[in-house]
């Protein structure tokens, strides 16, 4: 379950990085900042439910 | 989770930073904390092992609960912030960590000052 995370931001790092490399290509420039930033948006998303899950976890062990 | 296997992904997974490092240098962050915390959460489970039998070694010797309560709270205090004090000098945020690294000592503090308090009590008890 761990690896598959980590896999996930990795795969859509690559995916936005070829989509907007493409969509510059294509000359429309609008559209690939608009792809890169949404990539970035979800792959932060995953960042914050790793954390909350990595918090949950510490709690609990912790009892903090 | 042995060892050996925490190693191994460690080391792939720096190769595939670097990667994602060239291509999109915004993604090294969400992936570096991904892959942080996917090796802590494969450590925790030995880590339960270790705290449950500490537990049980000071309930055997009858020491006083919440002393062990508030080691062991100290202990995932300090952990947590020197995790998140990496977080943010990987993302070359260092004087951020550092007031996370101040949160955690008062955080500390306030945990262990009731035991100061009753030892103080104790102490004036005796004389």
């Amino acid at each position: 379950m761990d690896f598959a995370i980590i896999l996930k931001i990795a795969a859509i790092g690559i995916v936005t990085a070829i989509a907007s490399m493409l969509l510059k290509r294509a000359g429309k420039e609008e559209i690939s900042t608009v792809v890169s930033v949404v990539g970035l948006a979800v792959a932060l998303v995953m960042m914050l439910d790793v954390i909350v899950q990595l918090y949950d976890t510490l709690q609990s062990l912790f009892e903090l | 989770m042995d060892f050996y296997k925490i190693v191994l992904l460690a080391l792939v997974s720096i190769v595939g930073i670097a990667v994602v490092r060239q291509l999109k240098p915004e993604f090294a962050l969400p992936l570096t904390v991904g892959v942080a915390v996917a090796l802590l959460l494969m450590i925790c489970d030995s880590l339960y092992d270790a705290v449950y039998t500490f537990y049980d070694l000071s309930q055997r010797a009858n020491i006083n609960g919440d002393a062990v309560s508030c080691v062991i709270k100290v202990v995932g205090i300090g952990y947590l912030a020197e995790f998140s004090n990496n977080v943010c000098i990987d993302a070359n945020c260092k004087s951020i960590g550092d007031k996370v690294l101040l949160a955690s000592k008062v955080a500390i503090l306030f945990c262990a000052l009731p035991l100061v308090r009753k030892l103080f009590e104790t102490i004036a008890g005796l004389l």
